[in-house]
C-alpha cells in the first residue's frame, strides 16, 4: 500500500461509509433516571433478607447496563467480532461471582449479628475459658 | 449489521483491511478500545471479587458502616454521570453528523459534568476525612467517641457527635461503627441527637480517621471508588483535548466515538458501584 494514494486529514472518516444509527438518546437517559430512582427507592424499603436486597439491586443495575451497552454504546448496530469481545469479559465476569458463591454461602452464623457484639462475645468466652476476669 | 455499498470500483485506499479480513467493516480502532474495554471490565470485575468475598466474611460490619456514606451525594453522583454518558452519546452522533457546535456544547457539557463528578467526590472523601473514632479515659473510665472534627489544635480536639461509655472486656476501634454508636447511645432508640464533646488530647488512648485503615468495608469503599475517579480523571483528559480540537473547527469523529466509549463504560461501572457500596 503506498501512503502517497492516501488522504493525509482524517482518512478514516472518509474510507468509512457511516451508517445512521436513530437512537431515542433522550428516551434511554430518561429510562437509566427512572431506573436509578427506583434503585434508590427500593435502599429505603426495608426488606430483611439480604439476599433479596443484593439480587434486586444487581438486576436493576443489570437492566441499566443493557440500557448503555446497546444504545449509547451501539452495541446493537455493531458486527459479530464487537459482540464476541463483549461476551467474553462478561461472561468471565459471571464466572468469577459464581466461583465465589462457596465462600459467601459458608460464613460463620455468629458473624451475621453486630460486629461490636460479637466481637464483645468471642472475647469474653476467651476470657471465661481461661479463667481471666474481663477488665472493666 | 452494516453494508457496504459496492461502487463496482475499490480505490487504494478503500481497498479491504488485510488485518480484519475481507469486507469487514469494523474499523481497527473500534476493535482496539473495545479489547481495552474488555480489560478494564475483568480489572472491575477482580475488584467487586474482592469486594464480595470481603462483605460475605463480614456481612454485619458492612451493613452497619455503609450507613455513614452519604447515599444523597452519591445519587447526585450518579444522576450527574448518566447524564454526561447521555451528553457523550449525542456528541458522538453530532460529531458523525459534522455539526460542530452541537459537538463542542456537548463535550463541554461532559466535561463539566467529569469535573462535577469529581468535586462532589472531593465533598464525600473530605467529610470522612474530617470524621474520627477516638478513644478516650476521663477518670478511671473509657469512652469512645465517633463524629465530625472540625477543630483541633496541640491540646485539644472539638468532637461533633456520638459518645459511649467502653464496658465491655474488649472494644474494637476498627469494627465500631457510627451507626452502632448512635443506637446505644440513644439507649435503643434509632434517634440520638450528635453533641459538642472537647476531649484532651492526653486522655486520647486511639484515634483515627475513616481512611482505608478503618476495615475492610472502608478498604473497599476507597479502592472501588479511587480507581474508578482515577478513570474519570483520565476520560477528561483525552476528552478536553477533543474539546479544543473541536472548538478549534477539527470534529474528531472516530476519536470522539472511542472516547465515547469508553466514558460509557465508566458510567456503567458506577451503576454497579453505586447500589454495592451505597445502598445495600
Amino acid at each position: 500500500m503506498s501512503t502517497a494514494a492516501r488522504i493525509p486529514e482524517e482518512p478514516h472518516d472518509v474510507t468509512r461509509p457511516h451508517v445512521e444509527h436513530k437512537v431515542n438518546y433522550i428516551g434511554i437517559f430518561v429510562t437509566l433516571l427512572g431506573l436509578t430512582v427506583v434503585t434508590v427507592a427500593i435502599a429505603f424499603v426495608n426488606i430483611q433478607s439480604e439476599l433479596a436486597k443484593v439480587l434486586i439491586a444487581l438486576l436493576i443495575a443489570s437492566i441499566k447496563a443493557w440500557f448503555v451497552l446497546t444504545y449509547f454504546m451501539h452495541l446493537k448496530f455493531e458486527g459479530k467480532l464487537i459482540y464476541v469481545i463483549t461476551i467474553i469479559p462478561c461472561l468471565l465476569c459471571v464466572l468469577v461471582v459464581v466461583s465465589l458463591i462457596p465462600d459467601v454461602v459458608m460464613t460463620l452464623p455468629t458473624m451475621k449479628t453486630s460486629s461490636l457484639k460479637v466481637f464483645n462475645d468471642v472475647v469474653g468466652t476467651f476470657h471465661k475459658s481461661i479463667n481471666v476476669a474481663p477488665q472493666e | 449489521m452494516s453494508t457496504i455499498v459496492d461502487h463496482g470500483y475499490i480505490p487504494e485506499e478503500h481497498a479491504p483491511d488485510p488485518v480484519i479480513g475481507h469486507g469487514d467493516p469494523t474499523p481497527p480502532g473500534k476493535i482496539a478500545i473495545w479489547l481495552f474495554l474488555a480489560s478494564e471490565i475483568m480489572f472491575f470485575i477482580g475488584l467487586l471479587g474482592s469486594y464480595i468475598i470481603l462483605r460475605s466474611g463480614q456481612p454485619k460490619l458492612f451493613a452497619d458502616q455503609h450507613e455513614v456514606l452519604s447515599k444523597p451525594l452519591a445519587a447526585l453522583n450518579t444522576i450527574v454521570l448518566i447524564f454526561s454518558s447521555f451528553t457523550m452519546a449525542l456528541a458522538v452522533d453530532a460529531a458523525h453528523k459534522r455539526n460542530q457546535k452541537k459537538t463542542v456544547i456537548c463535550l463541554l457539557l461532559t466535561f463539566l459534568c467529569a469535573g462535577g463528578f469529581m468535586c462532589v467526590k472531593a465533598i464525600e472523601y473530605n467529610d470522612k476525612y474530617h470524621h474520627y473514632t477516638v478513644v478516650a479515659f476521663e477518670g478511671d473510665k473509657a469512652y469512645a467517641y465517633d463524629g465530625h472534627v472540625h477543630e483541633q489544635d496541640d491540646k485539644e480536639m472539638t468532637l461533633d457527635g456520638y459518645k459511649m461509655e467502653i464496658t465491655g472486656p474488649s472494644f474494637n476501634i476498627h469494627l465500631i461503627s457510627e451507626h452502632e454508636m448512635k443506637i446505644m447511645a440513644g439507649e435503643g432508640k434509632e434517634e440520638a441527637t450528635p453533641h459538642e464533646y472537647k476531649i484532651e488530647k492526653s486522655k486520647i488512648s486511639q484515634s483515627m480517621w475513616y481512611g482505608p485503615w478503618k476495615n475492610n468495608f472502608f478498604a473497599s469503599y476507597y479502592v472501588i471508588t479511587g480507581v474508578h475517579g482515577l478513570h474519570i480523571l483520565c476520560g477528561m483528559i483525552p476528552i478536553f483535548i477533543l474539546l479544543c480540537q473541536a472548538a478549534r473547527g477539527r470534529v474528531m469523529g472516530p476519536a470522539i466515538e472511542y472516547t465515547g466509549l469508553y466514558w460509557h463504560l465508566v458510567d456503567l461501572i458506577w451503576i454497579f458501584v453505586f447500589p454495592l457500596l451505597y445502598l445495600i
